[in-house]
């Protein structure tokens, strides 16, 4: 349910809910729909989740996005910062072939370095709660706070040329949030150095995040450049840092909602 | 002498506090900005039990945030008061009886208190049950058994 279909449907509920009469009965309650919910967004996560069990009106709420945005935003000091890590055993398989061995994913609180440099990888982002991650190849979205877990259907792949030799492939993989249209986008950019011709080409991809998502291929005319995994999303923009030789350094910027690509020179001095 | 503010419950009876403490409600903390709390605050939907139970606890977290303030190099590195005292007395605070609970969680609604709304709510909903839950706020189960049991199913970790 998207958040304006929920505020409208709450108005009517609201409209319609009485005020609560408190008797001293113990379990005389009636308590108006926007309190019923400035308590479930207090809630641990776990109590959430077992209180979705109560009624088809909580779970439609405890699942709907208008509550997951409440629940992030609400200032709560009292929700401590977690650590979040995923243990997987096949962590060497960085191809873009399926995997045929089931995924397990673990959360442990340990000392372990995961994030590795370069192809598929373990390369995590994290981005409103949820963790964007690679295994074999695809991509998967985690939510620590529910549990579950998604795997993004993979990436067709376009070989540039049989002929041409690929050296080298990165592929990254960026995750953001358009908070005007509040939906989320994965980018895929994939880019490889060709030897033969000795110049870089690179593929972008999106993925909107949700029911009948899929891989859309975008134009992208910008100068060529590899990206690196130094990126953030602020606002409805990701910034990542790419190089288009091997000493020169550009900030790239990607706005989430219109699809569109911006190239900052960056001085030498500034980084 | 610090500038004193009357709240009047439902039942009329009259309540004299220090600012420093009518402040800790945002509702009235506009009101004081606003310059209209001369002759008293009328809170109709508050009865003096609960008022009484709220000023307490208005009055223990600005003493414990002036102490805190005193000696404010006991932070943890989330900038939090690692304030066990106030913990524990807030834990004795909400030992109340529900009805009581549920006043005070509308009052911290509707005065504004955070600290307040986030103790009651939490107390108000911890370790409850489903069926508990659906008792307390007259919910009925619009689910079939099998139905239920999918949504259990779906996430079974949270009832362990």
């Amino acid at each position: 349910m998207s958040a304006i279909q929920w505020k409208k449907w709450l108005s009517k509920a609201v409209g319609r809910g009485r005020r609560h009469k408190l008797d001293c009965l113990m379990v005389a309650l009636e308590i108006p729909w926007d309190l019923m919910i400035e308590i479930l967004t207090r809630l641990p996560a776990k109590s959430l989740m077992r209180f979705k069990c109560v009624s088809k009106t909580w779970s439609l709420l405890i699942r709907s996005r208008y509550f997951s945005n409440l629940y992030v935003t609400v200032a709560s000091p009292r929700r401590p910062p977690c650590l979040y890590m995923s243990l997987m055993h096949h962590y060497m398989c960085d191809s873009i072939g399926v995997c045929q061995s089931p995924v397990s994913l673990n959360c442990y609180l340990k000392r372990i370095n995961l994030t590795m440099q370069g192809m598929g990888g373990h390369d995590m982002v994290v981005l409103r709660g949820l963790i964007l991650y690679m295994v074999c190849g695809k991509a998967c979205i985690y939510n620590p706070t529910t549990r579950q877990s998604v795997t993004l259907p993979v990436r067709p792949v376009i070989k540039f040329s049989q002929k041409v030799k690929c050296c080298d492939e990165s592929i990254i993989y960026y995750f953001g949030h358009d908070p005007v249209l509040d939906q989320y986008k994965i980018l895929c950019i994939a880019s490889t150095i060709l030897t033969s011709i000795n110049s870089l080409t690179s593929e972008h991809w999106v993925y909107v995040l949700e029911s009948g998502g899929f891989w859309k291929r975008i134009g992208f005319d910008c100068q060529p450049h590899i990206p690196t995994i130094g990126r953030l999303c602020i606002s409805g923009v990701i910034y990542y840092l790419a190089y288009v030789s091997l000493s020169c350094y550009v900030l790239v910027s990607f706005d989430v909602r219109s699809e569109q690509f911006n190239i900052y020179e960056i001085t030498q001095s500034a980084l | 002498m610090s500038k004193k503010i009357i709240f009047e419950s439902s039942e009329g009876e009259s309540f004299e506090v220090d600012e420093a403490v009518a402040l800790e409600c945002q509702t009235i903390k506009n009101m004081i900005e606003d310059d209209c709390t001369d002759g008293g605050i009328p809170l109709a939907n508050v009865n003096s039990a609960t008022l009484t139970k709220v000023i307490d606890y208005c009055k223990k977290h600005v003493e414990a945030a002036a102490a805190a303030e005193a000696n404010a190099g006991d932070k943890d590195i989330y900038g939090a008061n690692k304030d066990i005292e106030l913990k524990t007395w807030d834990e004795e605070f909400v030992k109340v009886d529900q009805p009581l609970l549920f006043d005070l969680m509308l009052a911290a609604n509707f005065l504004i208190i955070p600290g307040l709304l986030d103790l009651t709510c939490k107390t108000m909903m911890r370790g409850k049950t489903v069926l508990q839950i659906r008792e307390i706020f007259h919910i009925k189960k619009d689910y079939t058994d099998a139905e239920e049991a999918e949504v259990r199913k779906e996430n079974a970790w949270a009832f362990e």
